[in-house]
């Protein structure tokens, strides 16, 4: 058996904690994953077990497995990025504005992430700043630990094609629904990690997105 | 369980231990009981984040405020003049719910919560909405075009409010603290005390509150179907005291008297002499010197075949006082006493006098 460690008793109780809910398992406690069995430091501050919302076909398009819809937004050196000339490159789309606190509290590991791979030529990490103006879109860029690509989708079309029509029905502005998604398109310009923010299993480190483009550079590259 | 800096401090703290099994894992106790008697014992209590759209409900380890405690005491600015006191809902249930105009799930929510009021208003329930972090301008502009009159909208202006509503270990990737609280919604029960408190949930978003509704009418019918025991008779007035300037240009103290619903004391002035009548003393002596008390209006109460003359719902006691010119500029906290003596319709209590402080600047 392998080291028990409290993520893997957590993902290991999960299904019993459901069963016995369903009153099938007469006595046994419902497992709940609290106290020790969270996490060791801070209880919400761990990696969150699965990745946020995904964006599943129920939803609509675009989702996982979807050619990724083209694009063309400057960034803030007013230099053009089009989508589909970074094909044969992993893409994370990170969908962000200034005003929410979920992309403030991302902003840091992003930078990071894009860091991570500033000097990778097979990836190649980009936020979409959905509908500000100068102020808020300045104020985005200006709070960046360290520099990376903030795309200007100022009139929000861009971000809208990315919004499937059942995500989140009752948000009238559609392209605000994809506020803190992140978006990871593989070589091919196909969707392969559509995540929408998800406020109580908040991966603010973005370990899911990274697992995801790990994923593609070792499909990529198969050693 | 483990706190933030990874020692085990082995259970909740004394404070929260207390009642936590019954009364932190609100209406859990009901619920269980609904589930026992399809599952055949073993009775277990169900955490409220594992009952149907509860999702987002703060959980123990996420630290206070959480179910079972009191919730932190606000008073917030009324743009255009005057003060919200978060006392003076004591006594009614409230709903209170976090917002802001820019975010797109509370804005999606915010029609639902006027629906919201006019339905249970008639049940006794307040509805209260904190805008978060933003100015006035913005704020009434928005308040103006999108909530409804009958909720009752509060600005936050610097976050302080939120930020007492914001436990610490609940989104702790969020530096500005006040944030956490936003979308936030909460049902307070006539004493103050959290029965709910959900977090924004995206994955389950329901927009008209449903399953908060659901909590609501639970506890409003296990209210309403249980018979509360009487109170004790100190806790059937809450008492607030307030300095202010009368329209006289007199200086006098305001003494609210929020009476507990189904009760009422006898006036100031009874209609038997032997009853005993509502009483608002200051101490005489010091700097202070303190006017005749001005009570309100009486009630009627009936009573087999007379009316008699109570105080009902609130009530407002004015006192003028004026305070000595050498000692004009001495901030002090003065004592007063209320004495009253309260009766449900069918029950009376024993008389009290009580002590309350109140701030002369």
């Amino acid at each position: 058996m392998t080291t028990l460690t409290p993520r893997t008793l957590l993902l290991a109780l999960t299904p019993l904690a459901s069963f016995a809910l369903a009153c099938g398992a007469s006595g046994v406690a419902p497992a709940v994953p609290t106290n020790a069995a969270v996490a060791a430091t801070s209880p919400f501050d761990s990696t969150p077990p699965e990745p946020s919302i995904a964006i599943t076909p129920e939803m609509g398009s675009p989702h996982v497995g979807d050619a990724a819809p083209d694009f063309e937004l400057p960034d803030q050196t007013g230099a053009k990025v089009k989508l589909s000339a970074l094909r044969g490159k992993v893409v994370m789309l990170a969908f962000v504005t200034s005003w929410c606190p979920f992309s403030e509290a991302e902003q840091p590991n992003l930078a990071k992430l894009a860091q991570d791979y500033a000097n990778d030529p097979r990836v190649k990490v980009v936020a979409i700043d959905i509908k500000e103006g100068d102020e808020g879109y300045g104020k985005y860029v200006g709070r960046t630990p360290t520099p990376f690509p903030v795309l200007r989708d100022t009139s929000g079309a861009v971000t809208a094609t990315y919004t499937p029509a059942s995500a989140q029905p009752s948000i009238k502005d559609r392209a605000t629904v994809l506020v803190t998604s992140n978006a990871v398109i593989d070589p091919a310009g196909k969707i392969r990690f559509f995540t929408m923010a998800d406020t109580v299993h908040f991966d603010s480190r973005l370990v899911h997105p990274r697992r995801a483009i790990e994923g593609l550079l070792a499909q990529a590259a198969p050693r | 369980m483990i706190d933030s800096k990874g020692e085990n401090v082995g259970v909740l703290p004394a404070r929260r231990r207390k009642g936590s099994k019954g009364e932190n894992l609100i209406g859990a106790r009901a619920l269980l009981l609904a589930l026992a008697t399809g599952c055949g014992g073993g009775a277990k209590e169900v955490p409220l984040w594992e009952q149907p759209g509860l999702y987002g409900a703060v959980r123990p380890e996420m630290g206070s405020p959480q179910p079972g405690d009191l919730a932190p005491a606000f008073d917030l600015p009324i743009d255009g003049g005057g003060t919200f006191r978060g006392a003076s809902l004591r006594g009614t249930w409230t709903l209170l719910h976090f917002t802001a105009s820019w975010c797109p799930y509370c804005d999606a929510e915010v029609e639902h919560l006027g629906a919201l009021a006019t339905e249970y208003g008639p049940r006794g329930v307040k509805v209260v909405l904190i805008d978060v972090e933003e100015g006035a301008e913005r704020w009434t502009s928005y308040a103006t075009s999108h909530v409804a009159k009958s909720v009752i909208a509060l600005r936050d202006g610097s976050g302080d409010v939120a930020r007492r509503f914001a436990p610490p270990h609940a989104q702790p990737s969020f530096t500005d603290r006040a944030q956490v609280a936003l979308d936030a919604t909460l049902i307070l029960d006539p004493e103050w005390k959290i029965r709910l408190f959900l977090f924004p949930d995206s994955k389950h978003f329901d927009p008209s509150f449903a399953s908060v509704k659901r909590v609501l009418d639970r506890l409003l019918a296990e209210e309403e179907s249980s018979p509360s025991p009487l109170l004790a008779p100190e806790r059937v007035v809450a008492v607030d005291a307030q300095a202010a300037s009368a329209a006289t240009g007199r200086r006098e103290v305001v003494v609210s008297l929020r009476i507990a619903p189904g009760y009422h004391l006898m006036s100031d002035r009874p209609s038997a002499p032997e009853y005993i009548p509502t009483e608002i003393a200051f101490p005489e002596g010091g700097s202070v010197t303190w006017g005749k008390p001005s009570y309100p209006a009486a009630a009627p109460f009936r009573l087999a075949e007379k009316s008699i003359a109570t105080f009902q719902g609130v009530v407002e006691v004015r006192v003028p006082f004026d305070v000595a010119a050498e000692s004009a500029t001495v901030r002090r906290s003065i004592a007063g006493t209320l004495r009253y003596q309260a009766c449900t319709p069918t029950s009376c209590l024993f008389p009290v006098t009580r002590a309350f402080a109140v701030e002369i600047p």
